[in-house]
């Protein structure tokens, strides 16, 4: 496919990004981003060194450099420091954004979401952010005054494009690069990071006239992938302006979603992953489901996991909007099809290596690569990594058809070949059986016979059922092709098992005083555990009962589930005394039991005596 | 779990168990008469506030159980079984729980 077919493809179908308010970095050109930027190296257990400084780098540069050590990172740096003035500068201008409210405001607190769990493995996530590498204070701030100027010298929108023909399908494939990931100092997120490659996947087919019809789109979210995150071109989940789909970017962390609105997403960093294993195989042993669990508005319910991290993505589309029809526009795609040298030589980080054990902190590598250099699945295989390797392109769907009818009708055509020989044989064992079961001297004979014919029933009767198999099959194919021939629509999410809906807002009550809570509740627990220690060590056991007893009552008020905790703590205590009266009653039950049986034994009889006569 | 038997708490602790069960039963005395009180009109509060008394109940009898161990403690714990299995018994439980008609949302949790 030519250059400019490639553009003029990416151009008709090119998505609109709806950006959340208070979002600071927009999909830019990679050029004036490399020319602002410095490449380094960290070599093992030395400091970092500066190959190539801010006012030498370009792009060109960057792909003609041979990267090499084993263990060496190589990474690009963008922010340097910034002095006292800029950072006071800065912070005022954001003190004056807050007062004109045009800053984000959570709508509510992620803690707030999720259960107590949760809330310690955050609060240890949280002190580990302290320990481990992480990006500087002021590198937002700094990016942000580094963006504003780019942006204000060339205010243009960039994204860059990939045109990939992949058995049957046209795949186009749209990279947006910001500058900046700041989800963690932005909108309370997991990370900062510099440098942040997201990407939008289009999938087309050709149809008889030759057009290009898109059939599935798959927004990148996270490190998500496979069929949960494929929506149909004609999905209503699916927002459209035209041929443009529209994508609602998580303020800061820049995932894409098909619906504004907040998402909870669950994070499970390393050092919890013995714990997540742990559960799994409690839950897999007991046969019972501890998990959190949120009821949808679908009536789907979405599972949240005990022991991950929560964060909330907050993708609301009340920003910026960058596409076709909207107040800002993007400038003409750049064509990355094949690989510019910047795309395939570059296997380093594209900004600052913040040596976090985690990885959250730390850059990620270009379009084509991951960060350890290996290449991304997604770009290398874009229609494994959306679950489309088993999706057939419409146009090839009645190629598949005939062949697929034709295959099944000779499958049933053998089974009835060798069902009726095996019928044959059977009749004559059969037949021979008749006639030999009364000889004395054939009994040996008569045996191997039951026998065998009793194996060769269990193979006819597998064979007669496959056939049925296959004729089910058959009628099902059918009547799928007629449905497509009349132009109804095959089930469009059918392949969706876990879909990533924005968040239920009714689900708490009390909001203002259940998000407190959640901010305070771990904090007060530890505080009350030490002073339990402290002032009532002898009532430590019955203290400790106590505060948890208040810490879930309280909480399962705010879910509205506290019928259920109370019902839950009366079974519990009730089986409890229960158990007491039978350890101190045991022979007056036993006895007591005896004697009613005894009575009712009585009565019945005699009843039925009376009713008799 | 170590339960210590009534001669080895100290005097001053068993006064303050003693006035936690005591605390607790009048609580669970007035949550009762509440719960009495709005038993006939078959609202979701009264079922919440029977079985909050008889937790209350069978928390007393339990504790004064393991410190004094009066008689008065097993009255305590048969009344209260019986009362959660009757709260609990399906027919009550939907009488009580079922959806109001001039109510959108039930009224408990």
């Amino acid at each position: 496919m030519a250059e400019l077919d490639q553009a003029s493809l990416l151009r008709r179908f090119e998505p609109i990004l709806k950006f959340t308010h208070g979002e600071r970095f927009y999909p830019y050109n990679v050029d004036d981003y490399v020319r602002k930027s410095s490449l380094w190296v960290k070599k093992p257990k030395l400091p970092p060194e500066e190959l190539i400084s801010e006012t030498d780098l370009t792009l060109d540069k960057l792909g003609s450099i041979h990267l090499e050590g084993a263990k060496h990172i190589h990474y690009l740096q963008f922010i340097s420091p910034i002095n006292l003035a800029e950072m006071a500068e800065f912070r005022f201008n954001e003190l004056r954004e807050a007062l004109k409210k045009r800053e984000f405001q959570p709508t509510r607190s992620r803690l707030a979401r999720v259960g107590y769990l949760a809330r310690m493995v955050d609060a240890v996530f949280s002190l580990m952010l302290l320990l481990r590498g992480r990006v500087p204070g002021d590198s937002m701030a700094a990016a942000v005054i580094t963006f504003n100027k780019m942006l204000a010298e060339n205010p243009s929108y960039q994204y860059y494009g990939r045109v990939i023909q992949q058995s049957g399908w046209i795949i186009l494939q749209y990279w947006y690069f910001y500058p900046f990931n700041n989800w963690r100092s932005g909108f309370y997120g997991a990370n900062d990071h510099e440098a942040d490659w997201e990407m939008v996947n289009v999938y087309c087919y050709q149809d008889e006239q030759g057009k290009v019809k898109p059939s599935w789109v798959v927004y990148a979210s996270h490190n998500y992938s496979g069929d949960d995150l494929r929506r149909h071109w004609d999905d209503p989940e699916l927002e459209k302006s035209g041929e443009h789909p529209v994508v609602y970017v998580g303020g800061g962390s820049h995932a894409s979603y098909y619906q504004s609105g907040d998402y909870l997403t669950e994070l499970g960093p390393a050092f919890i992953q013995p714990l997540v294993k742990f559960k799994k195989r409690f839950d897999s042993l007991f046969g019972k489901d501890f998990e959190q669990k949120e009821v949808l508005e679908d009536g789907e319910v979405e599972q949240l996991q005990v022991f991950t991290i929560p964060f909330v993505d907050y993708a609301l589309g009340d920003g910026l909007s960058i596409g076709h029809g909207c107040e800002a526009t993007w400038a003409s795609p750049v064509v990355i099809e094949p690989a510019e040298d910047w795309v395939k030589n570059f296997r380093g980080l594209w900004g600052y290596y913040a040596q976090d054990p985690f990885s959250g902190e730390d850059a990620p590598a270009g379009p084509r690569y991951n960060r350890d250099g290996t290449v991304r699945l997604a770009w290398f295989d874009p229609l494994g990594w959306a679950g489309l390797e088993k999706v057939l392109p419409p146009i090839d769907q009645p190629a598949l058809l005939a062949t697929r009818r034709a295959g099944i009708h000779a499958t049933i055509q053998t089974l009835q070949e060798e069902i009726e020989q095996l019928q044959y044989e059977q009749y004559q064992r059969g037949f021979d059986l008749d006639a030999i079961r009364n000889k004395p001297h054939l009994q040996g004979e008569v045996d191997v016979l039951i026998r065998v014919l009793e194996e060769e029933r269990q193979v006819l009767a597998d064979k007669r059922r496959q056939q049925t198999v296959e004729r089910a099959k058959l009628e099902a194919i059918e009547r799928y092709a007629a449905d497509l021939r009349d132009g109804k629509r095959p089930a469009l999410r059918a392949h969706i098992k876990h879909a990533h809906h924005p968040q239920v807002k009714k689900s708490l009550r009390f909001s203002r005083l259940a998000e407190i809570w959640a901010a305070i509740s771990i904090g007060l627990m530890m505080i009350a555990v030490v002073l339990l220690i402290i002032f009532a060590r002898s009532f430590l056991f019955i203290g400790l009962a106590g505060l948890l007893l208040v810490l879930i009552t309280i909480e399962a008020a705010f879910r509205r589930r506290l019928a259920g905790l109370l019902q839950l703590i009366a079974i519990v205590l009730a089986i409890f005394a229960l158990l007491i009266l039978i350890f101190q009653f045991f022979w007056w039950i036993v006895l007591a039991a005896a004697m009613i049986t005894g009575f009712y034994m009585i009565v019945s009889n005699l009843r039925e005596l009376f009713a008799r006569q | 779990m170590v339960v210590e038997t009534p001669g080895e708490l100290a005097q001053d602790e068993v006064m303050i168990y003693d006035m936690i069960a005591f605390f607790i039963l009048e609580s669970s005395a007035a949550i009762s008469l509440l719960a009495g009180l709005s038993f006939p009109r078959g609202k979701a509060t009264a079922w919440i506030l029977g079985l909050l008394a008889q937790i209350g109940t069978l928390i007393s009898g339990i504790g004064l159980y393991f410190v004094r161990r009066p008689p008065q403690a097993y009255w305590l714990l048969g009344v209260g079984v019986i009362m959660v299995l009757y709260l609990n018994y399906k027919d009550v439980r939907q009488w009580f729980l079922q959806p109001d008609e001039d109510q959108e949302e039930p009224s408990y949790g």
